[in-house]
C-alpha cells in the first residue's frame, strides 16, 4: 500500500476505486451527521465535547462555541469530497494549504467510527479505523518532511 | 478618550489576575504525531516543545497547554475541539 507523496505545492496519492468509494461514503455519513445530528448524538458530543466541568460554564460555552465548531468540520468533511471527486485517474490532489483539513477530517473519521463502536472497534471498522490512522499518520509525514523536488531552493538538494 | 484607555487597561489587569488553563486530555483514539502537530500549528510553539507538552498529556493523562485570559483561551479550547481533541478550561491554580 503506497501513501501519498509529496510534490510541488501539494501531497498526492492514487486512491483504487473501493478506497476512494469507502473514504467518500464516510465522509458524507459524517458531513450528514454533522447537518441533522443532536447535541445528544455520541459521535457530536465526541465532536463537539464540553469545554468546562460545571455543567452551565459548559452549555454557555457550547451556545456559541459548538455551532462554529462543527462549521470547522464540514469545512474538513468538504475538502476531502471535493478533493477526492477532482481525481485524475484516481491520482488525489491535496494542495498543501489544504492538508490540514484532511488531517482533521480523517482524525473525525476515527473519533466517530471508535465513539460509535464504544471504544474498542473490531473486524472490519477496526482495520478501517487502522486504515484511516495510517493514512493520517503518513499525510502528516510527508507534509513534515519539508520541500523536495519541485519545491525545493535551486542549487540545493 | 483617554478615560476610555485607563479602562480597558485596569480591565486587563483585572483578568490578568485570574488566569485560565487550557487543559488537554488523554485519548486513545487521537495519534501522537498529530497531537504534537496540533500543539506546534495552533499554538506555535517549536517541535520540541509541542511533542513534551504530547508526551505528557499521554503520560500523565492530561497537560496544560496555554493559560492566560479566559477569552482568549475560550478560543484556544474551541480551536483545540476543532483539531479533534479532548480540552477544557479551568482556573490556574495559585
Amino acid at each position: 500500500m503506497s501513501g501519498f507523496v509529496r510534490v510541488a505545492g501539494a501531497l498526492e496519492r492514487r486512491f483504487p476505486p473501493a478506497e476512494a468509494s469507502v473514504l467518500a461514503t464516510l465522509v458524507e455519513d459524517l458531513r450528514t451527521l454533522i447537518d441533522v445530528g443532536g447535541p445528544e448524538d455520541a459521535v457530536l458530543a465526541r465532536l463537539a465535547p464540553a469545554a468546562y466541568e460545571e455543567a452551565g460554564d459548559a452549555a454557555e460555552f457550547a451556545d456559541y462555541s459548538r455551532p462554529r465548531v462543527l462549521d470547522a468540520k464540514a469545512e474538513g468533511a468538504e475538502a476531502v469530497l471535493a478533493d477526492l471527486a477532482a481525481a485524475r485517474g484516481g491520482v488525489v490532489r491535496v494542495p498543501l494549504d489544504r492538508v490540514p483539513l484532511w488531517l482533521r477530517a480523517l482524525t473525525d473519521l476515527r473519533l466517530a467510527l471508535f465513539e460509535r463502536s464504544g471504544g474498542r472497534p473490531t473486524g472490519a471498522t477496526e482495520d478501517l479505523a487502522d486504515w484511516l490512522g495510517w493514512l493520517l499518520g503518513q499525510m502528516l509525514e510527508e507534509l513534515e518532511s519539508g520541500p523536495t523536488g519541485a519545491d525545493a531552493p535551486r542549487g540545493r538538494r | 478618550m483617554s478615560d476610555v484607555l485607563e479602562e480597558q487597561r485596569t480591565d486587563e489587569e483585572l483578568r490578568l489576575g485570574a488566569p485560565w488553563d487550557v487543559v488537554v486530555w488523554d485519548d486513545p483514539v487521537n495519534l501522537m504525531t498529530y497531537v504534537s502537530w496540533v500543539f506546534a500549528t495552533h499554538f506555535g510553539y517549536a517541535k520540541p516543545k509541542a511533542e513534551r507538552l504530547m508526551m505528557r498529556v499521554h503520560t500523565e493523562g492530561s497537560a496544560v497547554v496555554a493559560s492566560g485570559v479566559r477569552e482568549a483561551m475560550e478560543h484556544h479550547v474551541e480551536a483545540m475541539h476543532a483539531y479533534g481533541l479532548l480540552a477544557t478550561l479551568r482556573q490556574t491554580d495559585r
